[in-house]
């Protein structure tokens, strides 16, 4: 008997979509170009526009990535980096290459995570994910082969799964954070920046200001401004 | 002569109208079915979920990838030799392997729309064994211990690609991979801080463990 007056309750609840809703669709009112009532209002609008790059502009982000991770690695990791870590064993690991016996947390969460922040701050300065994939690659790589063996030899999978399954969590952390940006709500707007901090930052090229005019009589017009 | 004629004309013939020339990423989930033919001539059949990952450059007929496949499940019954010491155990394991492969892309269409395709490459392999319930000849080994086998062999691939004009259009692949790795290394690592595991022995494999893994993958293109 509970069961079904739980039952009941839920159905009622799942399918009682009108509750708290306005008596007639908002949509029916609008006119042309009138704002859809329904969304709130947004100053800005977050999104990614690619570009191209030149090779110099490319050189100076692996450079800048390259520098920060030998700021992070120690400052990330100081007690392996304290007792591990010397210029001896960077000597003796390099050039090697091994499967490490990592347990799955690194492999499987750190890496990744650390891979999809690495295409998403290349996403930001303008790249197509293609393209930032391959840049992650290269970053990644260099990390690899030439800062982590400062404490042990570079590993395959954190070669491969680094980038690459840091892209696909990178694409679906860019897809939800532009969700979450552009719902132009506090807490959305929030989360979307800790899911993706790469749009805080000056160089995050996809910010768009929307400026909505109006003329007093029937016109109105928005206006897209965005900073390079 | 009649099948040359035929070998030669699906090699060279190049009218694919699909994406080319370009850099694509691949992901999708599988399944996998696993024998690893053991030290004392048994056989462990594993089989597990995971997924796959290839990334590459699309030509017209061909593809070259760098492909990860990724999978975890059960094991019961395992046999094995480590550290000089017999074990028989229960638990799970995963399987990740790397490699490169080169895949072709036919004209022949099986089913409308939907182009066959074969592929070729070499695969580098770690097993990872983590024993729940087991029993050993001596005590030296643990439940925090887990075993790592290094393997490698060649890797076969046969299925089916979606034919679309843009990689924008998410093609959708569905294979059948087939690979044979005789295990190089075997490692027994200390896991007790899962921070800094430790390993307690790496031996050359004298043990001749082979391992066969078919795997159903199936997946689309992510951009």
């Amino acid at each position: 008997m509970i069961n079904i007056r739980v039952l009941t309750l839920g159905l009622l609840l799942l399918f009682s979509f009108d509750g708290f809703s306005q008596e007639t669709n908002p949509i029916d009112k609008l006119d042309s170009g009138e704002r859809d009532p329904r969304k709130r209002q947004v100053d800005y609008h977050y999104g990614y526009k690619n570009r191209p790059h030149s090779f110099k502009e490319a050189s100076t982000h692996v450079a800048a990535v390259y520098g920060i991770t030998w700021v992070l690695y120690p400052a990330t990791q100081p007690k392996v980096f304290r007792d591990k870590g010397s210029f001896k064993n960077y000597k003796r690991n390099f050039g090697r290459l091994v499967f490490d016996h990592d347990e799955p947390f690194w492999n499987w969460f750190v890496h990744p995570i650390s891979g999809s922040q690495l295409y998403l701050f290349y996403r930001a300065n303008g790249y197509s994910r293609v393209d930032s994939l391959g840049m992650s690659f290269i970053s990644s790589t260099l990390f690899e082969l030439t800062v982590e063996i400062y404490t042990e030899p570079a590993s395959v999978q954190d070669l491969y799964q680094t980038p690459v399954i840091g892209s696909i969590l990178g694409l679906g952390l860019e897809n939800l954070s532009m969700y979450l940006l552009n719902s132009g709500n506090v807490l959305g707007k929030f989360l979307g920046h800790a899911l993706n901090p790469a749009t805080l930052f000056w160089f995050y090229e996809g910010k768009v200001q929307m400026i909505p005019r109006y003329n007093g009589k029937k016109t109105g017009s928005l206006t897209f401004v965005m900073d390079f | 002569m009649k099948v040359y004629l035929i070998i030669i004309f699906i090699f060279f013939s190049t009218s694919l109208f699909s994406y080319e020339n370009v850099m694509a990423l691949k992901s999708g989930i599988g399944v996998a079915q696993s024998t690893i033919h053991a030290f004392d001539s048994s056989e462990d059949h594993m089989t597990g979920t995971g997924f796959n990952t290839q990334f590459g450059y699309r030509f017209t007929n061909w593809e070259v990838n760098l492909t990860s496949y990724i999978y975890w499940g059960k094991i019961d019954d395992l046999r094995f030799e480590a550290n000089n010491t017999s074990i028989i155990g229960s638990g799970v394991f995963s399987n990740v392997s790397f490699g490169p492969i080169a895949k072709y892309i036919f004209d022949f269409q099986p089913l409308q729309g939907w182009n066959l395709y074969l592929g070729g490459g070499y695969a580098y392999s770690l097993q990872t064994v983590k024993l729940k319930e087991f029993q050993s000849s001596n005590g030296s080994f643990n439940s925090n211990y887990k075993l790592n086998y290094i393997s490698r062999g060649p890797t076969a691939a046969i299925g089916i690609e979606e034919l679309l004009p843009f990689k924008e259009m998410h093609a959708v692949y569905i294979e059948l991979l087939y690979s044979n790795q005789i295990s190089k290394r075997v490692s027994v690592v200390d896991t007790t801080d899962f921070a800094e595991v430790k390993t307690i022995t790496t031996e050359e494999s004298r043990q001749k463990i082979r391992g066969s893994f078919f795997m159903l993958n199936a997946g689309i293109t992510l951009f």
